[in-house]
């Protein structure tokens, strides 16, 4: 395997020497544009021109040949790899323990673009006219995850005692350790990350028979929901709702569509019976979701109604929900006496209520974070409530001590010195287990410590000997989805840098060394219910293999006594504070620091790139004395944090959210490699094992100031809310006259009824281009179009800003990378954004996501304008960007009303003029141009796809069939929000949506006429919150 | 010769003294063996600043437009700012060499050879920005219709294109309109000229003229042309120049009052800089009799003119803004006097609609220091209006997401700095080496030149 | 200007008289006086214009304005022929939707119509001029006199050439001082003819700067025209470096230098299931499995797949095996010629040869996969053209190997009536 490696890397070391100036580049603050070529000391001007003059010379073009291309095509090709065309195959990725089924497209034995899997049952099955195509949803963690198998920073070989060493090395001291750890299996301790993985079930079962003790550790686990069920049925179990049955759903403090491990499939279920007319409930019904959270989440941006309250408060909120219900004792906690509250209990209560007596169907859903007792809460009102087997299933789980329990007996053990071998499987335990057991120095008390990782990281220059894992893309193993499909995983490419995946250290552990392939073959034969292993693995998973729902009993609940601040109002003194821990957006929990497609993925809400940070609400700010981007202590339990704070509209009052994930010291070049090169801060310092998903208490003084980096309030954010911050539709001046113009909304009544006898309709101004007689008041002739007119749809109403667009497309389209201190300049180079915007009052405002690419206009601005013709108009109606022909003139930036054209200000690709990072080529789309500075580019509608189904529609001799061309954001998209079609076909999906009144182009009245047309969103607000 | 030459003017009445004086006057300004150190000091100003603005180009060139603040919002910065802010001040130099000479405006002979000059090189400054601020500036020439292999040429759509045409054409025609001009003084100068050298280059510049009769008329006729060629000239110019904002969707710039009021800011800025040049040139090398108190004052009652229709110009915008009823139209000028910009605005309105005012009093038409005071300050204040139409509309453009900010880097000042640099130093040269002022026309302007004609 | 000694003028030949006049005022009425006598070859020469010398002179109007008229004319034709041949003509596209030439209704071709027409108006004004003028002249006789360099200071002459009819030097000279001259001077020229020419090292110079003027281009010239087996020199990257792998080429961090890393074994690429044993490899099954004997389910024996059978044939197989079959291809053909030896493709029709007794799966496999020299087919022929293949071999070998039986009748007769 290892043989396969790259042999370049010896040379790192050579290399490694202007590691320190790229990173002072990196993090030298604020004059960015000068960041990228000069060095940092602006104090004297002239010696400065000196040293970047010597600079540009390096990032200077310098006099070059061409390069030679060697062509070295096979002698003996397979018969399914043809030169030049892509093969996919079926994989899995688990992240916090669940497998999201995928199918990655590899070019010629390289893997580069990541979708779901739409032939799986759990995350693929079914489709409505809305999300047609067959495709489904991926997170944008799965869909970045391919940049890790390229990435530069990976270890390349074992380390022992800090010292490089070679697989046969390990493997000769594993023989020499086998009979001791055979003699006393006691002393022998595995941690593994979470892990679903049947295989890794089988080796456990194994090797705990001799008498090796098993933990588990993940940041962010579902052992609440798992407890909270036992609590509630007398049995651990987890819940699986369908929310395409669900008429109300209501979630209390939980992200169900993006951080819950079912959030691709809940997404589905939940556009499902959203659709405003004819959605899975019926003609003319749509669900309407209430959601009860601390900060906002998809879920609650996406929610008719959002409550802001504090993750604390959820449990007496939860029980009032449960009194007022099925009757029973208020808790007499203040803050459920206030006004805005108790009207929204009181209406929630109804609206469940009359949906049950309506026959209609409801579901509560508790969040990851939340207590037990609020999960056994939630399944007891939805016992009241009759969900149980129609919105909710309960699927049985093995009962094993929770991830804090397991890891605080290991770490006792290793303190007591009774740990004698720890085997680390993944996972780095030294950055992110609880503060309060500092399982750093524990691990200095283990004689013989192994940590299998992708990276040489914090826990690995802890540990005895590191252990290069392989990427899930280059090596067999197998996990289980939400429902408990058991899902393959098979590699797309030898490991790159050697490297075993955990099943087959474990196997080398058990003294059977075998490669994956034959345990995960192994295990599927025996167990898989007579599965043919070559048909499993081409479908990516076991056929019949989901969990049966489990018969449950509602046991009466244990009284839950409440703390003075749950007791409290809603308004908190500094010193009481809440702080809630939340995965980030960027990072997840710490993971993907080094993957930069990630980092420079905007945060959902607060499009903050290259950072994490504490959320705070604009009231408390203001009770803390603290402005957006001001450092703030934070204390927490006698643990202090130094962090910046961002002010975030909706975030509960006394609330602190804290992201987790910076402040990586040893994730990589991209995500820090030493104390004063990180990105963010390891808020994990305040985490302690008594309170992993929130706790109370917490003090915050204010110190100076920070500068984010943020797509869209481009400029300093302390200028404060009153201009123009947010873009707040009230108060906002601006914004709130053109919002209506820009995102169109109507109440699901008004939609159904009309307003004053006339059906709604999204496209009055345009209306405004024609006259009664319907002539148009063009100056000329207006070009018409025949043979295919491309066009896409995005609906704003299901839109749940996961960001899964944003990533498929960089990964697609080659885009490229450019920095924090550029996107504080405003240059990042997305393609496709989300729009995000604020309505109604800083401290309960509701949110609109509208992702914007190019719109691909009839009337382009763009190309009028470009003197040398490197933008015009295809026969297709696609607005093509010629980038061999561009100057770089930027006028048809300065003439986009919609801003999407993104400028090539520097070479973001000389990273690659780099040896150490040239492996990254092989995650480029060769079907794309990789862009030289100075051209200006943006969406092209994939036109790359376009041509290669054409071309293959006309080798079979046939007409293209609606949505068999599909854009690289449809396919990733969870809702199907995303459209792509041919409008030139009458009964293309595309053409019926952009027929549908809810359709309008934006800026329409501009008579650009767009091919993306946007679908109104369609709010069910309960007329009682009116 | 000198001496001799006033002896002959005063001494004996002899008309053709006054000649002579005019000649060696202006000639001496070039001939005289010992340079006035200012100008020393001016030329080494201008060399440093050229140095700093050529290595800033460099930097631009090769490592990319990023070295500017300019944005995925702001497309356009500092550059274009410059480049209109250069175009608009060399327009007063063909207004004055040509409109005022179609209208007989004696007084334009002691200024509008100078005045010429600064057109060009204010063009010269212009007409670097539109080829750096591009991302491949190598391609440049792409714009110029040329036969090629892949049969393509440009986009005669784009104003990008029309300004090609325009800045060319208005080059070239400035540029022979200021050497034809020239002939006859450059003539003098050879008949003048002691060393070989001067003999050569002055005798080769001066085409063998010999000041003819016949010779004269088919000159005359033909600088008369060229005078009524330039003023449609001039204006088109610039109301080009205003047709790369005005043809855009972009409130605040789609605006159709720009072309008239381009070219009456641009009219302002030329003579506030004319002033800001030929009032210490006068004293330097004193032709004070020449370029007269009465000149000065005139240019001062043009500028005051000017000023009053850009002022009037802002004004109007605003109340279309307002009359449109077009939300978008009206946030963006609100925003120009209130947004983050707001600063640039003020310094706009204050520099370009009050300033002038002052010159409603003799006393600031006349005190050379004042003039020259508020002239640097009438082209600061255009320098901002370009800068407000640009940074504040492109900044807070259709959807608030992509609202931005723009801040400029030390290479945006350096590029700026160094056209600076290169206008003072060809000034210079051109004030020590060629006629400075218009020999002959100014001989034709005095009385003595109907001497003996009978009435 | 190099000025003679006044000792050498009676050496050289007279070219004319020059008088100098006190005011501008003097000089019109010398200049009305000698017209009034009836010269023609005079001039007046003077500082500045002198306004009335005109007429005095009796100079008529020039037609300056005229060739400018028609310079700007051609302008404005030229501005719009360009424009139109660039955008509607030579290189049309839909650029915003806008119609590709819609002079004057969309009026965003009239300024640079009209810049054009301003260009080439004030070219014509500018050179027209200079020609008409005769200019640039270097040299001129009255340039010998010193007084002459006045003219351009505070100097009113009038001269007349000798080449007058009505010259003649004394007259000629008491016309003049009549006429109020201060001075009246003859003018000679120069007894040698060279110094009237432009001395040599100017048109040396003038040579020696246009050939450098042209090295430039010539260089050009030369990269354009040159065969090298090196690769072009480039100043900017641009776009010609890819930061990105392509189909099939070198990437010398693995080991194989290929960027190529091919599909793991054990993996199934989707569509690539495969487990149809008898259509994908001609067995009944895969452990342990038969050839099969018939044809598999998926294909269908119809005239067209036999055509598509025939065709894939012809282009795959004919070369060696050739379109009967006897495998005497056009490539074992040419082998024997060349004299390398003996290739011998298998003969598919001879029943010894036994391809007619392989069942249809091993013929397909052979196809597939190959056999000793033939290479397999796989990759270049897709599964359902294979089958179509074998089946026409075997349409093949029936035909070659047909019996008087196999004729339908009828078919028969015409053969038989075709040869009699």
């Amino acid at each position: 395997m290892s043989s396969l490696g790259p042999r370049y890397w010896k040379s790192l070391d050579e290399l490694a020497g202007d590691e320190n100036l790229a990173a002072r580049m990196q993090n030298e603050f604020p004059d960015a544009a000068d960041q990228t070529i000069d060095l940092p000391s602006r104090r004297n001007f002239f010696r400065l021109m000196g040293a970047s003059m010597a600079l540009a010379g390096i990032a200077g073009p310098g006099c070059q040949r061409y390069e030679k291309e060697e062509i070295v095509p096979l002698a003996r090709r397979p018969e399914d790899q043809v030169p030049g065309t892509t093969l996919s195959y079926a994989s899995v990725f688990e992240l916090g323990g669940w497998g999201l089924p995928l199918v990655v497209t590899s070019y010629e034995g390289r893997p580069l673009h990541i979708d779901g899997n739409p032939q799986h049952p759990f995350t693929g099955d079914g489709m409505d006219k809305y999300e047609f195509g067959r495709h489904a949803g991926v997170t944008p963690f799965a869909s970045a995850s391919v940049l890790n198998v390229y990435d530069q920073d990976r270890s390349k070989s074992p380390l022992t005692h800090g010292k490089g060493a070679t697989f046969d090395d390990f493997k000769n001291w594993i023989a020499t350790a086998k009979n001791d750890i055979k003699a006393n299996g006691g002393a022998v301790r595995v941690l593994s990350e979470a892990t679903s993985s049947p295989t890794i079930a089988q080796l456990r079962r194994a090797l705990t028979g001799a008498g090796v003790q098993w933990h588990e550790w993940e940041p962010l686990s579902f052992d609440n929901e798992r407890a909270g069920l036992k609590l509630a049925f007398g049995k651990p179990l987890r819940a699986m709702v369908h929310l395409d049955r669900a008429d109300t759903i209501v979630v209390l403090d939980g992200d169900i569509f993006i951080e819950h491990p079912a959030g691709m499939r809940y997404a589905r279920d939940w556009k499902r019976s959203r659709g405003p007319e004819g959605s899975s409930l019926g003609a003319g019904k749509m669900n309407r979701m209430y959601s009860i959270e601390s900060t906002f989440t998809s879920t609650g941006s996406i929610a008719d109604h959002r409550l802001p309250l504090r993750s604390e408060l959820i449990l007496p909120f939860a029980s009032a929900l449960d009194a007022a219900i099925s009757g029973g004792a208020m808790p007499s906690a203040e803050f459920l006496n206030e006004d805005k509250v108790k009207r929204f209990i009181a209406a929630l209560a109804k609206d469940l209520n009359d949906v049950k007596k309506n026959g209609g169907h409801s579901v509560v859903i508790a969040g990851r974070r939340q207590s037990p007792q609020v999960h056994a809460l939630a399944a007891k009102i939805n016992d009241a409530l009759g969900a149980g087997g129609v919105t909710v299933d309960y699927l049985d789980e093995e009962d094993r001590p929770t991830h804090v329990e397991s890891i605080s007996k290991l770490v006792s053990d290793m303190n007591g010195g009774q740990v004698k071998y720890l085997f680390i499987l993944g996972g780095n335990p030294v950055y992110d287990a609880p503060a309060d057991l500092d399982f750093g120095s524990a691990l200095g008390k283990v004689d013989n410590s192994v940590h299998l990782s992708e990276w040489e990281d914090e826990t690995s220059e802890k540990t005895t000997w590191h252990v290069p894992r392989a990427n899930y893309l280059e090596c067999w193993g197998d996990a289980r989805s939400w429902d408990g499909t058991w899902t393959i995983q098979q590699p797309l490419i030898m490991p790159l840098y050697g490297g075993v995946s955990a099943i087959e250290l474990l196997s080398m552990v058990a003294g059977d060394d075998k490669t994956g392939e034959q345990l995960v073959r192994a295990n599927v034969e025996s167990q898989g219910g007579g599965a043919n292993w070559r048909k499993s693995v081409h479908d990516g998973f076991v056929a019949n293999t989901a969990q049966q729902p489990s018969a449950v009993a509602l046991q009466s609940l244990p009284m839950t006594n409440l703390s003075p601040t749950q007791l409290g109002g809603s308004r908190l003194k500094n010193g009481s504070l809440e702080v809630v821990y939340h995965y980030s957006s960027n990072t997840y929990d710490g993971r993907f620091a080094n993957n930069a497609w990630l980092q420079e993925t905007p945060d959902f809400f607060t499009k903050v790139v290259w950072d994490n940070y504490a959320l705070v609400g604009p009231a408390t700010a203001q009770d803390l004395g603290i402005g957006n981007e001001s450092m703030i202590k934070l204390k927490v339990d006698g643990r202090e944090l130094d962090v910046a704070a961002y002010v975030m509209p909706g975030q509960a009052m006394g609330s602190i959210g804290l992201v987790l994930g910076g402040g990586r010291t040893k994730a990589g070049s991209k995500g820090g490699t030493s104390a004063d090169t990180t990105v963010g801060w390891n808020t994990y310092k305040v985490r302690s094992s008594k309170a992993i998903d929130f706790a109370s208490g917490a003090t915050v003084s204010a110190g100076d100031n920070y500068k984010f980096s943020g797509t869209q309030e481009h400029w300093d954010l302390r200028h404060g809310i009153d201009e123009t911050l947010f873009h707040f539709n009230e108060g906002d001046r601006g914004t709130k006259e053109r919002m209506p113009e820009i995102v169109k909304q109507v109440d699901h009544k008004a939609y159904v009824e009309g307003e004053g006898g006339e059906a709604w309709d999204a496209r009055e101004e345009e209306e405004f281009w024609k006259d009664p007689r319907g002539r148009n008041y063009s100056l000329f002739q207006e070009k018409t179009y025949e043979g295919h007119r491309w066009g896409m749809t995005i609906d704003l109403g299901s839109c749940i800003s996961c960001n899964a667009c944003m990533v498929a497309c960089q990964s697609e389209n080659n885009i490229p990378v450019v920095g924090k201190d550029q996107v504080v300049r405003n240059r990042e180079m997305h393609w496709i954004r989300i729009d995000r915007y604020f309505e109604g009052s800083p401290d309960d405002p509701r949110i609109v996501n509208q992702p914007v690419n190019c719109q691909q206009c009839e009337n382009a601005p763009c190309e009028q304008v470009c003197p040398v013709g490197a933008t015009m108009h295809s026969s297709e109606g696609l607005n093509d960007m010629v980038y061999n022909r561009c100057v770089g003139t930027r006028y048809c930036l300065n003439n986009c009303p919609y801003r999407v054209r993104r400028f090539n200000f520097l070479d973001w690709n000389k990273e690659f003029k780099d040896a150490r990072n040239r492996v990254r080529k092989l995650v480029m789309n060769p079907e794309v141009t990789v862009r030289h500075r100075g051209v200006m580019e943006k969406c092209t509608y994939c036109v790359q796809r376009i041509q290669n189904k054409k071309i293959k529609a006309k080798n079979e001799r046939r007409d293209l069939v609606d949505g068999e061309i599909t854009t690289a954001c449809q396919d990733a998209c969870p809702t199907g929000a995303i459209v792509f079609g041919d409008l030139a076909l009458k009964d293309s999906a595309v053409s019926a949506l952009q027929a549908d009144r809810r359709s309008y182009a934006l800026l329409g009245n501009l008579n650009t006429k767009p091919r993306t047309q946007y679908l109104a969103r369609v709010r069910n607000p309960n007329p009682d919150l009116g | 010769m000198s001496t001799e030459a006033t002896a002959a003017a005063h001494g004996t009445g002899d008309a053709r003294a006054a000649f002579r004086e005019i000649t060696h006057d202006i000639a001496w300004v070039a001939e005289n063996p010992k340079v006035p150190k200012a100008w020393y000091g001016a030329l080494g100003v201008g060399l440093l600043l050229l140095s700093i603005g050529g290595y800033c180009i460099y930097h631009v060139v090769m490592t990319g437009i990023g070295v500017w603040g300019n944005n995925n919002s702001v497309g356009w910065a500092w550059d274009i700012t410059n480049f209109v802010w250069w175009i608009g001040i060399g327009h007063a130099g063909t207004l004055i060499s040509a409109i005022l000479y179609l209208m007989r405006q004696g007084w334009r002979t002691s200024i509008n050879r100078a005045a010429e000059a600064m057109t060009i090189f204010a063009v010269m400054c212009a007409g670097i920005f539109p080829i750096i601020h591009t991302g491949r500036p190598w391609f440049a020439w792409w714009m110029i219709p040329h036969p090629n292999d892949m049969h393509m040429w440009p986009q005669f759509r784009s104003p990008l294109m029309w300004d090609v045409f325009a800045i060319s054409t208005y080059a070239t025609t400035s540029i022979l309109f200021w050497y034809m001009g020239m002939v006859p003084d450059l003539a003098t100068f050879r008949d003048r000229s002691k060393s070989k050298i001067r003999q050569l280059v002055y005798g080769v510049l001066a085409l063998g003229w010999r000041g003819s009769a016949r010779q004269w008329h088919r000159y005359e006729r033909a600088y008369l042309i060229l005078a009524g060629l330039s003023t449609p000239l001039v204006l088109s110019v610039h109301s080009v120049v205003s047709f790369d904002f005005a043809t855009s969707l972009n409130p605040g710039w789609h605006t159709t009052i720009f072309p008239p009021y381009f070219v009456a800011g641009a009219i302002f800025s030329g003579f506030a800089m004319v002033m800001t040049l030929m009032i210490p040139a006068r004293y330097l090398f004193n032709l004070k009799h020449i370029i007269k108190e009465e000149h000065i004052e005139a240019m001062c009652k043009v500028t005051l003119a000017t000023g009053m229709m850009v002022g009037f110009s802002y004004s109007v915008e605003f109340f279309i803004a307002w009359y449109s009823g077009n939300e978008f139209e009206q946030f963006t000028f609100l925003n120009r006097a209130s947004g983050p910009f707001w600063w640039a605005w003020l310094s706009m309105v204050s520099c370009n609609v009050l300033i002038p005012q002052f010159f409603w009093f003799k006393k600031c038409r006349t005190n050379p220091w004042i003039i020259i005071i508020l002239c640097i300050f009438i082209n600061i204040g255009m320098w901002f209006e370009r800068f407000v139409i640009i940074a504040t509309s492109l900044t807070r453009q259709w959807l608030p997401s992509t609202w931005s900010y723009y801040v400029p880097t030390k290479y945006d000042v350096g590029v700026f700095v160094g056209t600076i640099g290169l206008f003072l130093t060809l000034f210079t040269l051109f004030m020590r080496f060629l006629p400075s002022v218009a020999i002959a026309e100014v001989k034709n302007t005095l009385p003595e030149a109907h001497a003996g004609k009978e009435h | 200007m190099d000025t003679p000694d006044n000792t050498s003028v009676e050496n050289g030949e007279l070219y004319g008289v020059l008088a100098e006049f006190d005011t501008p005022g003097a000089l019109i009425k010398a200049a009305r006086k000698v017209r009034d006598a009836g010269y023609t070859e005079f001039d007046c020469y003077s500082p500045f214009p002198v306004h009335g010398i005109d007429e005095a002179m009796g100079i008529k109007r020039t037609i300056l304005p005229l060739l400018i008229f028609g310079g700007g004319i051609t302008g404005l034709l030229g501005g719009c022929l360009l424009q139109w041949y660039c955008n509607a003509s030579a290189w049309h596209w839909n650029v915003s939707g806008k119609p590709l030439w819609t002079f004057p209704i969309t009026p965003n071709n009239v300024p640079i119509a009209f810049e054009c027409t301003i260009l080439l108006s004030v070219f014509t004004s500018f050179f027209g001029m200079w020609i008409l003028n005769k200019l640039p002249q270097v040299w001129h006789p009255f340039f010998r006199l010193d007084r002459f360099a006045k003219v351009t200071d505070d100097g009113f002459f009038l001269g007349i050439e000798a080449k007058d009819k009505r010259f003649d030097l004394a007259e000629t000279r008491r016309l003049l001082e009549s006429a109020g001259a201060l001075e009246v001077e003859d003018c000679n020229l120069d007894p040698d003819p060279e110094t009237r020419r432009m001395p040599i090292w100017l048109y040396g110079f003038i040579i020696v700067s246009t050939v450098f003027a042209l090295v430039p281009f010539a260089l050009i010239y030369r990269a354009r025209a040159s065969h090298s087996k090196e690769p072009h020199y480039h100043i900017f990257s641009d776009m010609d470096f890819q930061a990105k792998v392509k189909s099939d080429t070198a990437f010398d961090m693995f080991p194989d230098g290929r960027a190529n890393r091919g599909e793991i074994p054990g993996t199934v690429a989707r569509g690539w299931l495969e487990d149809d044993s008898a259509y994908w490899r001609g067995l009944t099954q895969d452990q342990g499995g038969e050839w099969i004997t018939n044809f598999p389910a998926q294909v269908q024996i119809t005239p067209e797949l036999m055509k598509r059978g025939q065709q894939r044939f012809n282009i795959y197989c004919a070369p060696c095996h050739g379109y009967d079959g006897r495998g005497d291809g056009m490539i074992p053909q040419r082998v024997r010629k060349a004299g390398a030896g003996a290739l011998l493709p298998r003969n598919l029709i001879d029943p010894k040869t036994g391809v007619i007794t392989m069942p249809n799966g091993q013929v397909f496999n052979t196809i597939s996969n190959g056999y000793n020299t033939m290479m397999g087919y796989s990759a270049q022929i897709p599964a359902q053209d294979r089958w179509a293949i074998v089946a026409y071999v075997r349409a093949l070998e029936r035909a070659q190997n047909a019996a008087q039986g196999d004729v339908p009748a009828d078919k028969w007769n015409e053969i038989n009536g075709a040869t009699p």
